[in-house]
């Protein structure tokens, strides 16, 4: 395809690339980034502020110690939600329900918390470890349903996952409303709760909606001698793992083998339904490890904040970005933390809404999306003979 | 007297709130029919909320506002058009993203705006300017039929297009070619129809049309300017409603009304006790139709009962 | 010239088309010429350029040379619109309806006579007055997934005919069509002729063309071989004329040399539906026997490919059986079959062939991915292993890549080919290859792939496997197989050996013609030598 410039000797070309060198997709993604980053100045002249200061802002905090802690803190549960999708986008199932599979992560990870506070206790070391099981489970099994859809009778997953999303945000809503089972002000919780929050000297806010709060023992701590949190480390296992699987094992060539066509895989003897089965399991099982995280190590406890947060559609782009690379899904996270850290903090110095960085995110991801296309196809600007 | 009030409060309440839903879902509708999945819905109706009210406010006129609204959630569809229809790419991904873009920069907007730019002077024209029910002397009064004549101007333009759009599509020749276009571009194309013409205007439109809705919302109904989501939603359930009215633009006009009495519905039940808990699992009805609505229509078999334009979400190139 | 004729003018005439597709040439100098009210046939086989020609005429594609006359005068066609415009219309193989809308919508689509807000009302009439006119029956109001091929095929051709078209072009069209459609549609076709429409009827079936044609004119390779009337000929010569005698053998065939007495292969009264819900493998019934290949000739569309799908489990029969080695397949997975030895080269090589943006290792060791020793256990992959195995498939087979982690989809078609073939044959010790069944398998490969492919299926068969070969191409079933059966409208016509297979009655049998009678297919049996 050629288009001609009016008025000049030279014409765009437009053509396919026969070969994508592995380099093309990174560069591609870099510099949409990039793009990102700077038209969103053009934003941030539209509200009135300048955007060199926007950026030397970002730029010391992302120098200062604390704050890259902060920004890891928040990376963390988009990590797992972006690892998740590493398995099922390679298989072209496009799994949108990383947000709900995260909210049952979380609301199941709650469960042994509710029963602390309302009296039924459990040896403490038992608490963390079974909230990461607990939140595995609940988050593959809500990860299954658009599986077996799919693959049943073709059932479009990106429109059931979405479905899905809304409907687990409003269990939570149920769960936290006042009034609501789990509710701070529930008067199961009186004894225990309130006796606790008495020690600290605080005081239930009325109408708040919100879960009691997760006790100390069932959070996870802190790296000794650093400000960071030991989720890093399930995190960075759990990239290597999901590295393995995805490049050494049956598993992940299966997956591959299926994303590129699936025709092919029933031809050559795959059985798509137990493979998106599995596939799924583990994906919801990781966005749900998310919401585990989120509630142990980020909010310490379950509100309907969890979802307005955004960590699941985050995975998604973080995940795009990455190219379904999981040690990348790492490092791209922790940009998205960054972002995220420095929106809050420029939202308190410089009272801009925190969802600049949701916009941001969506600028850079439709940059992605349509710098897709030079993945694809190359053009040039060629001299017309004549 | 008092119960036969609160009814027809109720009708115009759901009717109000239905509006917001159907202008979206008829928008979606006319997209979907050409073939294009557009996901970006919440976002845009975002962004039209905020467009539609401060215009609305700096000209002290609601229409430009809804002017300006729909131009600018058009022009941002321009490129989910762009990539679906040229680009051929994902429409999913494409539309999330937009989704994602509409919800961050509309709502930054509205706060930035609303901190900055807006005094006490400009806090106090909204009154003047959002939409009122009308009030006619004695016939408003009259149960349920009353309630129909009592409604804000928007609700009759939206329910007039819900009809227009109905027409168009099933009666008339732009229609027809719409509908083929979604159905099997490849004949339409073959029929001398522009295909690539035909999605471009029909995600425009509908676009613009999300952006419409939200103003409307605004103006129509919560005229809140906060630096905070506003649309809640809604923009999924106009997505989850264009499959419920199976495409068909009269049935979206039973669906959003009906899904306006139920938030109605939530909104008065909040304030009882007894029901206060059961709200969130009822809000989650919809969404778990939909999804049962979706395996049934993918069933093989029936498919060709029900109306899922073909060509749904998937690129055409002239191979 | 035309002043000087008292005739009329003709309706089309094709003077010189000479038509060039990169590698080869599709039409060569040819006139074709179709006089006012007649029906002519265009007869060849796949690849003769019949299709090419029509597609000139109705401007999808242009030629290279020559010129067109519609009616005597002199006209450029650059696109559909054009033709229409001149009366031209075409009744495609392939329908390009709406299936879930009416047949008023989809005859009057783009149309816009009928008005800004539709008015079907009017339109159905002229609908029924055409349908009356021609004699044939349709619903105006009836959605198209409701209607039979017949029907749906009357749809196109109204579609035709709502437009004026004078010249209409038929693609194949008794295809699709029930022995009692095909006589309905030639009735309509005739009250067309009477009143003064000129159609064009693209076949490839012998009988059809002989009995609803004024003139025949028949294409081999790109060249016009002839123009009759069905009086002056036999379906013999009709054969003759379409397949030619020259038959080159560039490849020496020795005789058979594994001389087995049961098949590895054995259909019976297999029916198989194709993707339209029609029946495309008739009741049809034969024997593989190893160490032999097996050639099924015909027209392509004649059912092959669904027959091969079958048996590689990629099909669900109706009705009958496939039994491999003894055991009833019928309707097992792809993965049964492959496990009992079957090798397939599908017809469709980049789609279904290789995943062509995985890397040629990853391709090559697909289907065997489950086994030791590329499979190490059940989770993991021994990279060591496939590097070894991988390197040896393609030097066995001469796949030539930059790099075995290059995108399959890099490889030239032959290097494909050779890698599905590198993939399909490969043996491991759980597995040893015992049947192939190749579909097409040189179609689209440059001179040098095709001989390697065909060598290679000798070699495979020298070593005692089984070869069910489907190809188009006649010269070359002639030049590989031990046994031929031809196959037309889904039902095999006859099944003969090597030598003695008649150029001739081949023909005949691919167009329907003859058919040799059960009790000769069942005496066909492999000779030895």
């Amino acid at each position: 395809m050629a288009f001609r410039i009016p008025g000049t000797r030279y014409a765009i070309k437009v053509e396919k690339r026969l070969f994508v060198r592995r380099e093309i997709p990174a560069i591609v993604s870099m510099v949409s980034a990039i793009a990102g980053i700077l038209l969103g100045g053009l934003i941030f002249i539209a509200v009135g502020i300048s955007p060199v200061e926007v950026y030397s802002r970002i730029a010391r905090i992302a120098t200062s110690p604390t704050a890259l802690m902060g920004a890891i803190e928040i990376a963390l549960p988009i990590m797992f939600t972006s690892m998740a999708l590493v398995l099922p986008f390679r298989m072209a199932f496009y799994n949108i329900g990383g947000e709900g599979q995260f909210e049952l992560g979380a609301i199941a990870a709650m469960i042994p918390i509710i029963l602390y506070w309302s009296g039924v206790d459990m040896p403490i070391p038992l608490y963390l470890p079974i909230m990461f099981l607990l939140a595995f489970i609940a988050g593959g099994l809500w990860g299954l349903l658009p599986a077996f859809l799919r693959a049943k009778w073709k059932v479009n997953e990106i429109l059931v996952t979405l479905m899905m999303n809304t409907i687990s945000l409003q269990i939570i809503w149920w769960l936290t409303t006042p009034g609501g089972p789990w509710n701070e002000a529930n008067p199961v919780f009186r004894e225990r709760y309130l006796a606790y929050l008495k020690e600290l000297g605080v005081h239930l806010i009325p109408g708040f909606k919100g879960t009691p709060v997760v006790p100390e023992f069932a959070r996870l701590p802190r790296i000794p001698g650093t400000l960071v949190n030991v989720g890093i480390i399930i995190a960075i296992v759990i990239a290597i793992i999901l590295y393995f699987v995805s490049t050494k094992t049956l598993l992940g060539y299966e997956v591959r083998v299926v994303g590129d066509s699936e025709r092919g895989a029933t031809y050559a003897g795959i059985n798509y339904l137990k493979l998106v089965l599995i596939v799924m399991f583990i994906s919801g099982g990781l966005a749900g490890l998310g919401g585990f995280i989120g509630i142990t190590a980020y909010l310490p406890k379950l509100s309907p904040e969890i979802g307005i947060a955004g960590y699941g559609y985050a995975g998604i782009i973080v995940a795009w970005l990455a190219r379904l690379n999981p040690i990348a899904c790492l490092l791209v996270s922790f940009f998205f933390g960054i972002l995220t850290k420095s929106a809050d903090l420029l939202q308190q110095e410089l009272r801009i809404s925190r969802f600049i960085a949701v916009g941001f995110e969506g600028l850079i991801f439709i940059l992605l999306v349509l710098g897709d296309f030079f993945v694809h196809y190359r053009v040039r600007i060629i001299k017309l003979r004549r | 007297m008092v119960e036969l009030t609160m009814i027809n409060q109720f009708l115009i309440g759901a009717l109000t709130v239905g509006t917001i839903y159907l202008i979206a879902t008829l928008g979606e509708i006319l997209a979907e029919r050409s073939g294009v999945v557009n996901l970006g819905l919440e976002g845009l109706m975002e962004v039209g909320a905020t467009v539609g009210i401060i215009v609305a406010i700096f000209t002290e006129n609601p229409w430009l506002g809804f002017i300006t609204a729909f131009a600018t959630a058009a022009a941002l569809s321009v490129i989910h058009a762009f990539a679906c229809v040229t680009l051929k790419l994902n429409q999913f991904a494409s539309g999330l993203a937009l989704y994602i873009f509409g919800l961050g920069i509309g709502i930054t907007f509205r706060g930035y705006v609303r901190d900055v730019m807006l005094g006490p002077k400009e806090l106090m024209k909204i009154p003047k300017i959002r939409l009122y029910p009308i009030k006619i002397p004695v016939i408003s009064d009259i149960p349920i039929i009353g309630a129909l004549f009592s409604l804000n101007i928007m609700a009759y333009v939206a329910f007039a297009l819900g009809i227009l759009l109905w027409f168009i599509l099933f009666r008339t020749r732009i229609g027809l070619n719409i509908r083929s276009v979604g159905e099997n571009p490849a004949a339409a194309d073959a029929a001398g129809i522009n295909v690539f013409r035909v999605r471009y205007l029909a995600v425009i439109i509908g676009g613009g049309m999300a952006g419409l809705a939200g103003a409307y919302l605004m103006l129509g109904h919560t005229p809140q300017i906060m630096g905070a989501p506003i649309i809640l939603g809604r923009g999924w359930i106009a997505i989850a409603l264009v499959i419920f009215s199976f495409w068909n633009p009269l049935r979206a006009l039973l669906g959003a009304y009906l899904f306006g009495g139920l938030e109605i519905a939530y909104f008065w039940l909040q304030g009882m006790e007894m029901f206060r808990g059961v709200i969130p699992l009822l809000k989650a009805v919809p969404h778990a139709s939909a999804i049962i609505l979706l395996t049934i229509m993918s069933i093989e078999a029936l498919r060709r009962r029900i109306g899922a334009p073909e060509a749904l979400g998937r690129p055409y190139s002239r191979e | 010239m035309f002043l000087l004729s008292k005739e009329k003018p003709p309706a089309v005439l094709m003077k010189g088309i000479t038509k060039r597709f990169p590698g080869v040439v599709a039409l060569d100098n040819v006139t074709f010429e179709v006089k006012q009210g007649e029906i002519h046939g265009l007869l060849g086989e796949n690849g003769a350029g019949k299709t090419t020609l029509m597609n000139i005429l109705y401007g999808v594609y242009r030629a290279d040379e020559g010129e067109i006359y519609i009616n005597g005068k002199k006209v450029s066609i650059k696109s559909p619109k054009d033709a229409i415009k001149l009366g031209i219309g075409m009744v495609p193989q392939h329908f390009k309806l709406v299936m879930a809308h009416s047949v008023v919508e989809n005859v009057i689509l783009g149309l816009k006579e009928f008005g800004l807000v539709l008015n079907l009302k009017e339109a159905s009439k002229k609908i029924k007055e055409l349908a009356e006119r021609y004699g044939f029956r349709i619903d105006p109001k009836a959605k198209i997934w409701q209607l039979s091929m017949g029907e749906r095929q009357y749809v196109e051709l109204l579609k035709a005919l709502i437009r004026n078209a004078n010249i209409l072009i038929l693609d194949e069209p008794t295809t699709v069509l029930t022995p009692q459609e095909t006589r309905e549609l030639f009735k309509t076709l005739k009250r067309m002729k009477e009143e003064g429409k000129s159609i064009i009827f693209i076949t490839h079936k012998l009988e059809e063309a002989l009995t609803v044609c004024d003139r025949i004119t028949v294409l081999r390779r790109g060249h016009v071989i002839g123009t009759v009337t069905p009086q002056e000929v036999t379906e013999a010569d009709l054969a003759k004329m379409m397949v030619g005698r020259e038959v080159l053998f560039r490849i020496k065939r020795e005789p058979r040399k594994v001389i087995v007495e049961t098949p590895i292969l054995k259909v019976e009264n297999l029916n198989v539906l194709s993707d339209k819900g029609v029946l495309a493998v008739k009741n049809v019934s034969f024997e593989v026997f190893p160490g032999e290949i097996f050639g099924i000739a015909g027209i392509a569309g004649s059912g092959q490919e669904e027959l091969a799908e079958a048996i590689a489990g990629l099909r669900k029969p109706l009705s009958g059986k496939i039994i491999i080695e003894g055991q009833d397949v019928t309707g097992a997975p792809p993965k049964k079959i492959f496990e009992l030895g079957v090798a397939y080269i599908p017809e469709d090589r980049i789609g279904v062939g290789i995943l062509p943006n995985l890397t040629v290792w990853e391709n090559i060791i697909l289907r065997h991915h489950r086994y030791a020793p590329i499979a190490k256990n059940r989770f993991l992959l021994n990279f060591k292993s496939i590097y070894d195995f991988v390197n040896k498939r393609i030097k066995e087979l001469n796949v030539m890549t930059s790099s075995i982690f290059a995108p399959a989809r890099t490889l030239s078609g032959g290097n494909i080919q050779r890698l599905i073939l590198a993939r399909e044959l490969a043996e491991n010790p759980q597995r040893k290859t015992k049947l192939i069944v190749a579909v097409y398998p040189t179609r689209g490969l440059d001179v040098g792939a095709t001989e390697y492919v065909r060598k290679v299926l000798l070699q495979q068969r020298d070593k005692g496997v089984a070869v069910l070969l489907i190809s188009e191409d006649l010269e070359e079933i002639l030049m590989l197989s031990d046994r031929i059966a031809v196959i037309h409208n889904g039902e095999i016509m006859g099944i003969v050996s090597a030598e003695e297979a008649n150029v001739e009655e081949i023909g005949l049998m691919m167009g329907g013609a003859l058919r040799k009678t059960p009790q000769k297919v069942q005496e066909e049996k492999p000779k030895s030598s």
